[in-house]
């Protein structure tokens, strides 16, 4: 985990209707960021009051819950939330804990433009796992290795080649890169991060450099040369 | 009564009761495909309530287990390792029984539920060759028919898989047609005359076609070269409101 972000005190907000889930996961956080504020909800409603005003770095987000107090827990509910907080929040980070994460294949082209950290976390992983998918979204990474369906094809857009063509043909540093493909730094930020998705290139404890397996990977499924 | 007024009735008898028969067709028809649609959403239902609840409960276990490790490392250290194993085989069993009552992907893509079902099929069978072309892009439509589709599909696997023919290959497509008609392509390949024998006069694949006739209002036909046969499935989709 990245040193920085256990020194900074973090904002967490967590949504989840199933208490003893929400105690463990809680419990969790807890350990792995002693600093950090954390808060709980337990419903959409509920979730969409507090976010304006706590402003968190982070939402970790089950899909099925309900939509307000005494209401069931439906898994329609949390797409929908999470859409419509990716739409209103585009650089907000997001782990989304469930126990069916393909339903998210339904809102594909909203994750694949958001612009914070989105990473997913099934509830049959161990809570070791889950701090890994959690610190990675908090650092802005995306990780839909998981979802299979989100993969197929591999499916590389055309901003995403010409900043691979950029770095790795023309040796450019990502200031220059943000310069020629006329965005800003955060956007080829967010470029990188859903290329290495693609690629199924992610930060790896033995540390080795992101960039130079990002390169290596590219080379290996022809997207340059 | 003359003889052309007994023929008169015995024509009107003639086409009453084709009339009869085309409407009680059309009317059972109905009846199971209503009936075949409504078993689907049983199922699943009861895979929302696998998903929604027991597959919570099973992550409340493994998080209370592993909190229980943390806090007291040297009082479960022979056993909070099987412990935890009975746990995750417990919520993937789950899982898999989730999908299979309620197949993943087929509200949402037809092509991305038929990728799901073969990746599964080919986990279990690594012998059976199966090579596919699915569209990306599909047309939204209601999964109605998507599901018979699907269990179609799923069947001859199985009906294949369980009379043991591995040597055969498969290539699966799908192609959106013109007029909302959409079509599934299954093309299998024998190694010998044999085999293809054998296999085309499968009683369950007869009945695989017109179950997915009846169910659909679609059509299925089958087309012979050499030692491949290929199935044609084709059905006109519903578009969601």
């Amino acid at each position: 985990m990245s040193h920085n972000l256990q020194q900074e005190k973090q904002k967490i907000l967590v949504i989840d209707d199933h208490e003893t889930v929400l105690y463990g996961t809680i419990y969790a956080l807890k350990q792995q960021y002693p600093e950090a504020d954390i808060r709980t909800t337990q419903t959409a409603q509920q979730l969409l009051e507090q976010l304006p005003s706590f402003k968190p770095d982070l939402v970790v987000m089950d899909l099925s819950i309900p939509d307000k107090v005494g209401e069931h827990d439906k898994s329609d509910v949390g797409i929908q939330l999470l859409k419509t907080l990716m739409q209103q929040y585009p650089t907000l980070n997001f782990t989304v804990q469930s126990s069916y994460i393909k339903a998210l294949v339904r809102i594909k082209p909203t994750i694949d433009a958001h612009q914070g950290g989105f990473t997913v976390a099934d509830k049959s992983l161990s809570t070791k796992e889950m701090l890994k998918r959690i610190d990675w979204a908090l650092q802005g990474l995306t990780y839909t290795k998981d979802l299979k369906a989100m993969q197929s094809g591999l499916e590389i857009k055309q901003d995403w080649l010409t900043l691979l063509q950029l770095a790795f043909e023309e040796e450019l540093q990502d200031q220059e890169i943000a310069k020629r493909m006329l965005v800003s730094a955060r956007t080829v930020r967010h470029y990188w991060t859903k290329v290495q998705d693609v690629l199924e290139v992610y930060p790896d404890e033995g540390k080795r450099n992101i960039r130079i397996q990002t390169e290596r990977r590219a080379r290996e499924v022809g997207l340059i040369d | 009564m003359t003889f052309i007024e007994q023929n008169f009735i015995f024509l009107l008898i003639y086409f009453i009761s084709v009339l009869w028969l085309v409407a009680s067709y059309l009317k059972s028809q109905k009846a199971l495909q209503w009936w075949s649609y409504g078993q689907s959403l049983k199922l699943a239902d009861e895979a929302e309530q696998i998903r929604d609840s027991l597959l919570q409960e099973s992550c409340c276990m493994r998080r209370s287990i592993e909190r229980s490790i943390a806090e007291k490392p040297g009082a479960f250290a022979e056993t909070s390792s099987d412990w935890i194993h009975s746990v995750e085989f417990l919520h993937h069993s789950l899982a898999h029984l989730g999908d299979r009552l309620s197949p993943p992907y087929v509200e949402h893509s037809l092509p991305l539920a038929i990728e799901f079902l073969i990746q599964s099929w080919q986990a279990k069978n690594t012998q059976l060759k199966i090579a596919t072309q699915l569209p990306e892009l599909w047309r939204d439509e209601l999964p109605s028919h998507s599901i018979i589709v699907l269990q179609i599909l799923d069947e001859l696997l199985r009906t294949l898989s369980v009379k043991n023919l591995t040597k055969i290959s498969l290539e699966i497509s799908l192609i959106p047609l013109q007029y909302e008609l959409k079509e599934l392509i299954i093309r299998i390949s024998y190694p010998d005359v044999q085999s293809l024998c054998f296999c085309s006069q499968l009683p369950e694949l007869k009945y695989l076609k017109q179950t997915f006739r009846f169910l659909t209002a679609g059509q299925c036909f089958c087309r012979r070269t050499k030692l491949t046969e290929t199935l044609y499935f084709r059905w006109r989709s519903l578009k969601r409101n």
